[in-house]
């Protein structure tokens, strides 16, 4: 019998993330849950900071265009 | 006045809730980030795996945390439902709101979760049991609640029939939490118990625990992110929007 898959403790490392990566027969199914774990936490995390830019943006937007307007009026001509 | 009646006076007023939540999201997420990823590498790497369902039993720790937010989620949405309609207080409203899309994450996390681990232990994606069915009602409840804020152009009162949707549909949570013990299913019944003993390996609780927790303080911090944007962008006219807006950057 080989050691390294009898004992994990001899495994070289890259046997053992190999081993560890593989999950059994069911690495699918196990890296499938914890990568849209992973995606549902990046999207919570990225949507209420890319709301705010584009709100940041829209102010920034309406105070340039207002300044505009009003750099318009003022002018004598 | 009371200091916590005080407290909550202050956090009714738009800019002190921006502020307050701006100050805690550095921490619920800088708490939250790390269990997670402890609770998931120590449920993937150092817990061994099941004797009878080998190594299909670590999705568990992605499908229980996510299964017990959906459930709290609308919780939390149903109080802030009934707070909103019996107070009429904004901040109530928005809070309530914003618990709806992070809850259908969450519980169509849950679905998606359980089926994949459905398919190899037992032999299925789906099947129409009382606890998945409930479960797809909660998902359609929260759906439903998106919607219906989503259709109405009067903010305020979009945000009232959602708020009484939400309510109503709190009695499906009792039903999905008891379905195991109420109807015979092929879902297996609660392993973790708060009071009495778990019928879970030891080994495998620390993980769990660390992903449980993890995922509240991340939905803390994702409900006061969204609700902070939420009252920024409803006050998008006001000096202190701008105000804050420009300090931020």
């Amino acid at each position: 019998m080989n050691p390294e898959v009898s004992n994990p403790h001899v495994l070289s490392s890259a046997g053992r993330a190999a081993e560890l990566l593989h999950m059994g027969e069911y690495s699918a199914h196990v890296w499938t849950c914890f990568g849209l774990l992973a995606l549902l936490l990046v999207w919570d995390l990225l949507l209420p900071a890319l709301r705010l830019r584009r709100l940041k943006r829209e102010i920034t937007q309406r105070a340039l265009r207002q300044s505009a307007r009003a750099a318009e009026s003022e002018s004598p001509l | 006045m009371n200091p916590v009646l005080l407290w909550f006076h202050t956090m009714g007023s738009p800019p002190s809730f921006y502020a307050f939540a701006g100050r805690c999201l550095p921490w619920l997420y800088g708490i939250a980030i790390p269990m997670i990823l402890w609770g998931c590498w120590a449920g993937l790497f150092e817990v061994p795996a099941d004797y009878q369902q080998g190594d299909t039993f670590r999705i568990l720790f992605v499908h229980v945390p996510a299964a017990w937010m959906s459930l709290l989620i609308y919780g939390v949405m149903a109080i802030n439902a009934f707070i909103a309609l019996v107070w009429r207080i904004k901040l109530s409203e928005q809070l309530a709101m914003n618990c709806a899309p992070i809850g259908a994450a969450f519980t169509a996390l849950t679905l998606l979760t359980g089926a994949i681990w459905g398919k190899p232990m037992w032999g299925t994606w789906w099947t129409w049991d009382a606890r998945l069915t409930s479960e797809l009602v909660l998902l359609f409840l929260y759906l439903g609640v998106i919607g219906l804020y989503a259709a109405i152009e009067d903010r305020r009162a979009a945000a009232r029939a959602a708020c009484f949707l939400a309510l109503i549909g709190f009695v499906n949570v009792p039903i999905v939490h008891f379905s195991v013990d109420w109807w015979n299913t092929l879902h297996q019944g609660a392993t973790i118990r708060l009071f009495g003993k778990s019928s879970m390996d030891p080994s495998m609780i620390a993980p769990l625990i660390a992903l449980a927790f993890g995922t509240k303080l991340w939905f803390v911090g994702s409900l006061l992110a969204r609700t902070r944007v939420s009252i920024a962008e409803a006050e998008r006219s006001k000096d202190w929007v701008h105000r804050a807006l420009r300090a931020r950057a």
